[in-house]
């Protein structure tokens, strides 16, 4: 009974906030700003959504082709468990959470090769490769970056290491780390520099070119959900979690997630979309290199700043 | 967590991983097999999770999906086929045992013998498809580009039906296996890559006028010329509007009944649950004939199904005799080289039921379709003994946990058993594997050996049969004799040669052999 309320919960909580990112997208549009507007643009295509026919290709895999948008969405509801909204207010606290919440960002991938290999379909296909190639590009800085606070706290458990920032934010001694966090976070949720995967341009929408109606709502609710537990991981492993001064602790985790969320988005605005070979080079070149350097600089400041003692 | 819950979560998840892995065995795609591979893997991850081995869990995770991921990525990038699609529908058209999704595993029984009797005259000799200059008395591979060598007849089977497209220009060359690919020239499927085979379609210059071609989807669309449809630019097929004389198309029909015996007989044969006579199979060429021969275009729809033209089926009667006739006294005969291969296969197909090829080569196929080694009872013979030793040791050693106190090391006393456990499963399955591969080489080392006996068993009898030596002029080797002597052109002594090096010797060719054969 208390797993169901937990993940009713769970998936009323991720509902509620792909709702705000979605709001938070229209208001960071450029042009002129409409308020009003943007808080109705998302129920309205989203009702629109499920209005539309489910167009099944023909020759597309039964199984993968129907699947797909909902290994997707449960992918993200479980890597949503190990996020801590406060102390002790937690779905699930395995002593390896971050590890957990790394390793589950794989089979959301797969989940997107599988939704464009199963159509049956050029455009799809050579979206695969392109999402397959980012997958294993983006792993290695990604768990780079985040071995940074674990070196700090000395634990994998997302608890401990918003705990262990009760003194000091990591972000202030790790903003290298940051960065490279920030940029994989993008890589993985196929946002705009890098969202040559599902191109609208190039590949007409690249893995989702055939998906239409209720089932092409399942894939943006998963991929704005994903976004927004990445910045809350972000907030998490960098930005001290729930802690503040006055405020309750879970608003205080709400609202430094959708700062950074604003602020990712506003970011990326200026930025062109990247090539795939770009993104690839990017990816080798910069980032496995930076987070390797990040790695070596925290483990110098871990033994400065505390002798090697949490 | 309580119990049953635990329970029906174990259950679902045991049941997922094996039903996911016997998948991964059966499928006949690299792709699904790959994610059948990682849905076990995870399935073993939420059995973990189950045990309390959180860390083991997400390792399990990671390691094998990453790994299969990037596996999958390899597949889709560089198979030719990682959907399966291709092989599924090899399997389908040529009726091979088995669900069609599913993988084909190696055959049980036995290779069978190799053609006897009549095949004997046709068959002695086997040529490289590609140098027919090439030719010795038994299977095996091309000196000069190590092609497997097919049986002279065939060849020249080939080569008649190719002369016949000469003089009628409707020749054309298909893919087997995507007959949409035609193309004037032979050639490689750009597809598939398998060797174009040739057809004939019917567009003689003498009966253009009465050929139509029309549209498979939209009847209305008629011309007198070949071309793409213009509503849904579809490749036109020929419908014929009147029926010709037997003398006009009597030659094209025979050569029409090559294809149709060697290629759909097995349409024709499970049609007559392998009893099929020629009378039979007359019989049922009637039977598709009549709604076309109405000049219903709409009907023409199911000719282009079985690839037979109109024109040929007006006359399989006529042709079928002439097969039959050649069947009771075969023999080279130059003009009716295709007559007699279409008796020949029709011959052979209603005997073993394998349309236009001999049980040998079916066999071959079978075996070079098959996603298995003739290993695979032994594997899963070993594996589940394996298993079974493993849950053995598992109930019937003492759990050391069974009384203890749950106090706060017992989370990593259940987490350091299981890992210690875990790896030697995992290690007794990598050392099976091991021995699976070794046994699989040796074996097929084996094999061929055998093969390679065989081989050299049929090649001395050949070679006695026609002729053990002759000699030849170091000089001139056009020069030949079968005795000892002088040359002619430069009186040099004659040097002795063996028969089999001269076998390959591209001099000589077909002629040469009939030739000696005559000495013996």
């Amino acid at each position: 009974m208390n797993t169901l309320i937990t993940s009713l919960l769970v998936l009323a909580g991720l509902l509620v906030g792909v709702y705000a990112i979605a709001v938070l997208q229209q208001l960071l549009l450029l042009g002129p700003r409409q308020v009003g507007a943007a808080f109705q643009l998302p129920i309205a295509q989203a009702l629109l959504l499920l209005h539309q026919e489910d167009v099944l290709p023909a020759g597309a895999d039964f199984f993968l082709f129907r699947s797909a948008p909902f290994i997707a969405l449960s992918v993200v509801a479980l890597t949503a468990l190990v996020l801590p909204l406060g102390p002790r207010l937690i779905g699930f606290d395995p002593s390896i959470g971050l590890f957990y919440f790394i390793v589950l960002l794989s089979p959301f991938v797969v989940a997107m090769m599988n939704a464009g290999w199963s159509q049956n379909a050029k455009v799809g296909l050579f979206a695969t490769f392109r999402a397959a190639a980012y997958l294993i590009s983006y792993e290695v800085p990604f768990g780079f970056a985040a071995i940074g606070p674990v070196m700090a706290a000395q634990s994998l458990s997302t608890e401990r290491i918003v705990q262990s920032q009760a003194g000091l934010w990591y972000v202030v001694w790790q903003p290298l780390g940051l960065l490279i966090y920030l940029f994989a976070a993008l890589f993985v949720t196929f946002r705009h520099p890098f969202d040559s995967a599902m191109a609208g341009s190039e590949l007409e929408g690249g893995v989702f070119a055939e998906y239409s109606g209720p089932r092409l709502l399942l894939f943006k609710v998963a991929l704005d959900a994903l976004f927004l537990l990445l910045m809350g991981m972000g907030v998490v492993l960098f930005f001290g979690g729930w802690q503040g001064p006055f405020l309750p602790a879970p608003l205080w985790f709400v609202l430094k997630t959708f700062a950074l969320a604003a602020l990712v988005l506003w970011a990326t605005r200026f930025v062109p979309r990247l090539r795939p070979d770009q993104i690839l080079s990017l990816s080798w070149k910069i980032l496995l290199p930076a987070s390797l350097l990040n790695i070596t600089l925290v483990g110098i400041l871990t033994l400065l700043l505390t002798g090697g003692n949490p | 967590m309580n119990g049953v819950l635990e329970w029906i979560i174990f259950l679902s998840l045991s049941l997922v991983a094996i039903i996911t892995a016997a998948g991964m065995l059966l499928t006949m795609s690299m792709y699904r097999a790959g994610l059948a591979l990682m849905a076990s893997f995870v399935a073993l991850a939420g059995l973990f999770i189950l045990l309390g081995a959180d860390l083991l869990a997400a390792i399990q995770i990671m390691m094998n999906v990453g790994g299969m991921l990037v596996m999958v990525l390899f597949m889709v990038m560089m198979m030719m086929d990682p959907g399966g699609e291709m092989m599924w529908a090899m399997k389908r058209d040529m009726h091979l045992p088995g669900p069609g999704a599913f993988s084909m595993h190696m055959p049980w029984h036995k290779p069978p013998e190799e053609q006897p009797a009549q095949q004997e005259t046709a068959a002695s000799e086997w040529t490289c498809p590609m140098h027919p200059e090439v030719s010795q008395p038994g299977p095996g591979s091309c000196p000069k580009c190590s092609m497997s060598l097919i049986p002279r007849a065939e060849m020249t089977g080939e080569e008649a039906s190719h002369g016949h497209g000469t003089d009628t220009p409707g020749e054309v060359y298909t893919c087997p296996m995507h007959p949409e690919v035609q193309q004037a020239l032979p050639g490689t499927c750009p597809k598939c890559s398998m060797i174009l085979i040739p057809i004939e379609t019917p567009q003689p210059a003498q009966a253009s006028e009465s050929t139509v071609y029309n549209c498979p989807m939209h009847p209305e669309v008629q011309q007198t010329q070949p071309g793409k449809c213009p509503k849904c630019s579809m490749a036109l097929i020929p419908a014929e509007k009147t029926m010709q004389s037997h003398e006009a198309q009597g030659q094209q029909g025979m050569s029409m009944d090559h294809v149709v015996s060697s290629e759909h007989m097995m349409y024709v044969e499970t049609e007559s649950d392998g009893t099929g006579s020629p009378g039979r199979m007359q019989h049922e060429h009637d039977m598709q004939v009549k709604p076309a021969g109405a000049s219903d275009n709409a009907d023409s729809m199911q000719i282009p199904d079985h690839n037979m033209p109109i024109s040929a089926m007006g006359h399989s009667e006529h042709t079928m005799q002439m097969a039959d006739h050649e069947m009771q006294m075969p023999g080279p005969v130059e003009n009716d080289q295709t007559a007699q291969m279409g008796g020949h296969s029709m011959e052979m197909s209603h005997e073993m039921n394998m349309g236009g090829m001999t049980p040998r080569q079916h066999y071959q196929m079978m075996v070079d379709m098959a996603m298995s080694t003739a290993q695979l009872p032994w594997a899963i013979v070993l594996g589940a003994l394996s298993a079974i030793l493993l849950i053995v040791l598992i109930v019937l050693t003492p759990w050391p946990l069974a009384h203890a106190v749950p106090n706060q090391d017992a989370t990593t006393a259940v987490g350091e058993l299981l890992l210690s456990r875990y790896m030697i499963a995992f290690e007794g399955a990598a050392f099976l594997i091991l021995t699976a591969i070794a046994g699989a080489v040796i074996f097929a080392r084996r094999e061929r050996a055998l093969a390679q006996v065989e081989l050299e068993q049929l090649q001395p009898v050949a070679a006695e049969a026609v002729g053990q030596e002759e000699y030849t002029c170091p000089m001139h080797p056009e020069v030949r004799q079968s005795q000892p002597g002088t040359c002619p052109k430069c009186s040099m002594s004659l040097i002795h040669v063996e028969k089999s090096s001269a076998a390959s010797g591209d001099a000589r060719g077909h002629e040469g052999h009939g030739e000696h054969g005559g000495h013996v």
